[in-house]
């Protein structure tokens, strides 16, 4: 992969976040702080997050090909990246000590969650596509 | 070594003859490369040769610059290049897979998804190779009839 195909699978990698961690926002807002008014500027908060989130996923770039090994561990290193981001923030974002705990907790265990479902999305993806190649090789085959 | 070609009538069959000093290694390759446009590859297991039919061959692999010929149970040595054997097999149905690997796509049972954009090869034999990421559009255009 170029470095430019890599930079334009990143912006669609931004914007699939920007949209989980408005789901996110809206389910989590509503568990705990259903009453909270927000502003427009609020909003700017989850493209920060988004663009904050993508950063990491760099370490998963590499002109060469990586083996299996590797790419399991730059996975890891990139998820304790985004973890590590995202606890940063919630910490900054609540002022309650009280809440502090939760949120953190909340957020380490949604972004989980989202970075989970984001490598299915991609392996699922990928597995129909792959259905959809065995079917050309059968025609070509027979 | 001069090359004299002379027009044989249609009722002879086409001969390709050498008349050499010694079988050298060249003309080994010459003779390789003879037999491979017929549709078979010349190989080796422990000095012995072996004439291998195409149809045979999963894939062929080039490994510290020698290139192995892989069927169904035997692997062969040949002294052909990886970029010459694709070259004279393009229409035979293989198609480069990996820096490394040409694959027979005869030969190929199912493709399942890899890590990271790449692809596996699940092959007649159960073996299973790894499709590059690079050379995965290649492999669309082949299947589609493209390439």
């Amino acid at each position: 992969m170029t470095f430019k195909e890599f930079i334009m699978s990143r912006i669609q990698i931004f914007f699939f976040l920007v949209t989980m961690i408005l789901l996110a926002q809206v389910l989590l807002g509503n568990a705990i702080e259903p009453d909270r008014v927000l502003y427009y500027k609020d909003f700017l908060g989850t493209f920060v997050m988004a663009g904050l989130c993508v950063l990491p996923t760099f370490v998963t770039y590499s002109k060469k090909e990586l083996t299996f090994k590797q790419m399991i561990v730059r996975h890891i290193v990139q998820l304790v990246l985004i973890e590590g981001i995202m606890i940063t923030l919630a910490i900054m974002g609540v002022e309650s000590s009280s809440q502090k705990l939760l949120s953190v907790v909340l957020i380490a265990i949604v972004t989980a969650v989202i970075y989970a479902l984001a490598i299915f999305i991609m392996w699922y993806r990928q597995r129909v596509e792959s259905k959809k190649l065995t079917e050309l090789l059968k025609n070509i085959q027979n | 070594m001069l090359t004299k070609i002379t027009k044989a009538d249609k009722s002879q069959p086409e001969v390709v003859e050498i008349h050499c000093h010694k079988i050298s290694d060249e003309v080994k390759e010459i003779v390789a490369f003879v037999k491979s446009r017929q549709g078979q590859l010349t190989g080796t297991i422990d000095d012995r040769q072996f004439e291998i039919p195409v149809s045979d061959i999963f894939y062929i692999e080039s490994v510290d610059n020698k290139s192995f010929i892989y069927t169904q149970n035997k692997v062969y040595e040949t002294r052909q290049k990886l970029y010459e054997l694709e070259e004279i097999l393009r229409e035979k149905r293989f198609i480069r897979i990996s820096k490394s690997t040409l694959l027979n796509l005869m030969k190929i049972s199912s493709i399942k998804p890899a890590l990271n954009g790449r692809f596996t090869a699940v092959l007649y034999s159960g073996e299973e190779v790894i499709i590059s990421r690079k050379y995965v559009p290649e492999l669309k255009k082949a299947l589609k009839g493209e390439a």
